[in-house]
């Protein structure tokens, strides 16, 4: 392997009101190597990824692609140059399928495209890298796992030569986090490939990556080879400061029965039942966590529980009285709260203000009005206390949450669910796209919520997640719940099992 | 920051209309007339003259209703393009009603009542599209769209038959006496529908700004997943949304008949609707900023058919600066977002 530079970023800084997310940065990418960009939320990974595939100019800086020196006008000439990137918030039209996704604005396909041609191409790409898609399924019928998979499909589609993966485990269960890890190794070995993978999670860094580079607060804090990296040194350059002490899953006293599912079954945007017959209760302050590779029917079943979706068959019982066709708005007067999974596509509202998607639940409360009418007055003092005990990073209320970071959108919905009194709470992916110190904040508020009596279910890919925060695990594979067990007997790799399907007990 | 981009914006509009009118001299030199001496002619005939600010401010009216209505709708994401039959249905009720009305009760009553007749018929026009978008999701582009040619044939025919005027040879609703029509703000000859049209807009400021109804269709505008997920009531602030933006159009019908031509007459269709689309987009749909760009589209108006007939230009040379300044508008915005250097689909930090 030669080891000629294929990506030279030297001073690359790039400000944006309010914050500078990057500030006089160098990076460098070898041909055929995982170069790791490892940092906090906000801490300008994103950013850099902007500039390097186009979609956002820098301010300062230079950029080199095989030596020579680029300016892109627009994310097309840094894809005809050979740069693709799989963005964290999928960049894909939901009613086109796969293969009309992946030619899309691809101009050699000509006017009218042959699609069977392009469906064989997809097929043998997806068969070469181990990516498994249904090149004929519509867009919108996907899991997030698998809308990732067209999108690093349509960048390698392109012959892209840098592939620019962005928190690209977030979305996946742990085998195929492994499965995606392994892909990559082998498909930089031959040497036309070369990835750029940003996260913030260390174990997954130091197993993909050759060289880590570590930004915090827009710089560069640190450049090494993969080679014996010692994970507390990397945190603490990476946090820069002392890492919290994780939380610890503790043993509560059972309160009555909060929530009782029966013979559940509720069917996906296609009608086909996502979720097939599943039953379950939960008690008051209890953490029931559940497991599964997205798409097994967890964004359905929690969709159901709180009235986004009906279901054709079976009982939903909540403090004695059934809710089965519930509606969002009364799961809220029933103190019912919800954490989406996408925000941005359902919880929030991206043109409007941090301000205003605070009170998006609540703006009826006689708190925000006067005489009737909204008073800003008290919705920014409302707004202020939440992004600071939150730790929201906005340069101001008015901000429209559109163009908050990953983390800080999850930080902002999650305030707004824990600012309202709640009995029960259906988190999904509670802590997808945070950092470790976010996250151990995040589960902190989960387990207290929980010691005050609030019923939790918790539907998450993250084993460490689910086994430190539940009470009782169950694993959701193809729309059953499968293996429902007390958290201290479960040994994390016979869970990974389940979620994959093997094991099932019948 | 908001203060920032509003000040921006509006930098933006006021660069937008000078460019517009730099290409329009570049025109008029190519035909080989003096740009120098037409524009002279426009804005001296239309800002300078009793004639030409009487009937910019006039004109205002109808042009403030119906961008009430339509930032209404824009703003919870609902497209009315259905501003023409709406308007002809307020229209023709009130032609039709005002000469009874009028005669029977005291004016003020009368006119009270009778601007609340025609809200009720631009609404009335409003309730299908309404309905088949709240109940069935059907795009409510289309149906205001084909809506409008109903209304126009509709008010057609009632005035060539039922409605008719028998007295007269033309085809129109009996004539509101000159006693019968809008009072005048004192001292101008001005109607007051300007001021019902200021109110109007102010008052949509504040429903969006303020009111908890303006809240749910702001945040149906900008998700309606995140609205059905929160406790919105789609179908109930849809419906409301475009029965109210059809009163405006209705109102505005109202106003028309009342203050400016005292009848309803075949053929008659204005047009506000398609005036006031660019027009509410130039101001970003904020209704504050409505009130200056419709008093310079009336002015345009109003002083290309003074100036048309002193500078020997067509009319519709103003309504090219029109189309230009939208043009250039649009173009302001790509600049404006280059230049914070998004070139894709939106900010990812």
């Amino acid at each position: 392997m030669r080891s000629d530079t294929v990506v030279e970023l030297k001073g690359i800084t790039k400000a944006f009101p309010g914050v500078v997310a990057n500030k006089d940065i160098d990076f460098e990418l070898n041909r055929g190597e995982v170069h790791a960009l490892l940092g906090e939320n906000g801490a300008g990974k994103t950013t850099l990824m902007n500039i390097l595939s186009g979609l956002l100019r820098p301010d300062d800086g230079e950029i080199r692609i095989f030596g020579k020196p680029v300016s892109f006008r627009s994310p097309r000439e840094a894809i005809s140059l050979g740069i693709g990137m799989v963005h964290q918030q999928f960049l894909l039209v939901p009613s086109l399928s796969v293969v009309e996704n992946i030619v899309l604005g691809h101009k050699e396909e000509g006017f009218i495209p042959n699609l069977r041609n392009v469906e064989k191409k997809i097929k043998t790409l997806s068969e070469n890298y181990n990516l498994e898609i249904e090149p004929r399924a519509k867009v919108w019928q996907l899991s997030a796992g698998e809308k990732q998979r067209v999108e690093i499909l349509k960048a390698l589609y392109r012959e892209a030569q840098v592939l620019i993966l962005d928190e690209p485990t977030s979305v996946l269960a742990p085998q195929e986090a492994e499965g995606l890890i392994n892909a990559l190794r082998e498909m930089t070995s031959e040497g036309h490939l070369s990835v750029v993978f940003v996260s913030h999670k260390l174990p997954e860094v130091t197993a993909v990556s050759d060289r880590i580079t570590v930004l915090r607060r827009g710089r560069v804090v640190a450049a090494m080879e993969n080679d014996n990296v010692d994970y507390a040194v990397l945190s603490n350059v990476m946090v820069g400061r002392e890492l919290q002490k994780s939380v610890s899953p503790r043993r509560r006293e059972k309160g009555g029965i909060l929530l009782e599912v029966e013979d559940l079954v509720v069917p996906d945007d296609r009608g086909v039942p996502a979720v097939d017959g599943v039953s379950f209760t939960l008690s008051e302050g209890e953490i029931l966590g559940i497991a599964g590779v997205a798409g097994n029917g967890q964004k359905e079943l929690g969709e159901a529980l709180i009235g986004l979706r009906s279901a054709t068959r079976g009982r939903v019982i909540f403090c004695g009285k059934e809710i089965t066709d519930i509606t969002p708005r009364q799961a809220i007067e029933k103190k019912i709260g919800f954490i989406p999974e996408e925000p941005l596509t359902i919880g929030l509202a991206g043109g409007l203000s941090v301000a205003d998607n605070l009170i998006l639940d609540t703006y009826r409360s006689s708190r925000f009005l006067r005489k009737g009418l909204l008073d800003y007055n008290k919705i920014e003092g409302f707004s202020r206390g939440i992004v600071d005990t939150h730790g929201i990073k906005t340069p101001d209320l008015g901000l429209q949450v559109g163009h908050l970071s990953g983390g800080n959108v999850q930080r902002l919905i999650l305030g707004r669910e824990l600012s309202r009194d709640l009995k029960l709470l259906v988190a999904n992916h509670p802590t997808k796209g945070l950092d470790v110190g976010a996250a151990d904040f995040v589960w902190e508020k989960l387990i207290s919520l929980g010691e005050e009596g609030v019923g939790i279910i918790l539907i998450s890919e993250d084993l460490e997640e689910i086994q430190t925060l539940s009470n009782r695990i169950a694993v959701m594979y193809e729309g059953e719940l499968v293996g429902v067990e007390e958290s201290g007997r479960v040994d994390r790799k016979k869970i990974g099992l389940l979620m994959m399907g093997v094991g099932k007990e019948e | 920051m908001i203060q920032i981009s509003r000040y921006l914006s509006a930098i933006s509009s006021g660069l937008a209309i000078l460019a517009a009118l730099a290409t329009g001299a570049v025109l008029l030199l190519t035909v080989g007339l003096n740009p120098a001496r037409v524009y002279y002619e426009l804005f001296s005939r239309g800002m300078a003259t009793h004639l030409g600010i009487t009937e910019t401010l006039i004109k205002m009216a109808p042009i403030l209703m119906v961008s009430s209505g339509l930032i209404l709708a824009f703003r919870a994401g609902l497209w009315n393009i259905g501003i023409e039959g709406q308007f002809l249905i307020g229209a023709i009720l009130v032609g039709w009603a005002a000469p009874t009305l009028i005669r029977v009760l005291p004016h003020g009553v009368a006119l009270l009542i009778l601007g609340l007749v025609g809200f009720l018929g631009g609404l009335l026009w409003a309730v299908i599209p309404a309905v088949l978008k709240a109940r069935w999701g059907l795009n409510e582009i289309i149906t205001t769209l084909m809506m409008n040619f109903v209304g126009l044939n509709l008010t057609t025919w009632l005035v060539k038959g039922p409605l008719r005027d028998q007295t007269v040879v033309p085809p129109q609703t009996p004539v509101i006496p000159l006693q019968g029509r809008l009072p005048f703000v004192p001292f101008t000859r001005i109607h007051i529908g300007l001021v019902a049209g200021i109110i109007c807009i102010l008052a949509i400021y504040i429903i969006i700004k303020k009111t908890t109804f303006g809240f749910q269709l702001r945040v149906l505008g900008e998700n309606r997943k995140a609205a059905i997920h929160s406790n919105i009531n789609v179908s109930r602030v849809t419906i409301l949304v475009l029965l109210i933006s059809g009163g405006f159009a209705g109102l505005a019908g109202a106003n028309d008949v009342l203050g400016v031509k005292g009848l309803f007459q075949a053929e008659w269709n204005p047009g506000y609707g398609f005036a006031s689309i660019p027009l509410v987009c130039l101001a970003n749909f904020n209704g504050l900023a409505v009130i200056p760009l419709s008093y310079f589209f009336s002015f345009l108006i109003v002083g290309g058919e003074l100036m048309s007939r002193a500078a020997g230009v067509p009319i519709f040379f103003v309504q090219v600066i029109e189309g230009l300044m939208f043009l250039y508008f649009a173009g302001g915005e790509y600049f404006r977002k280059r230049k914070a250097g998004i070139h894709g689909a939106s900010i990812l930090l």
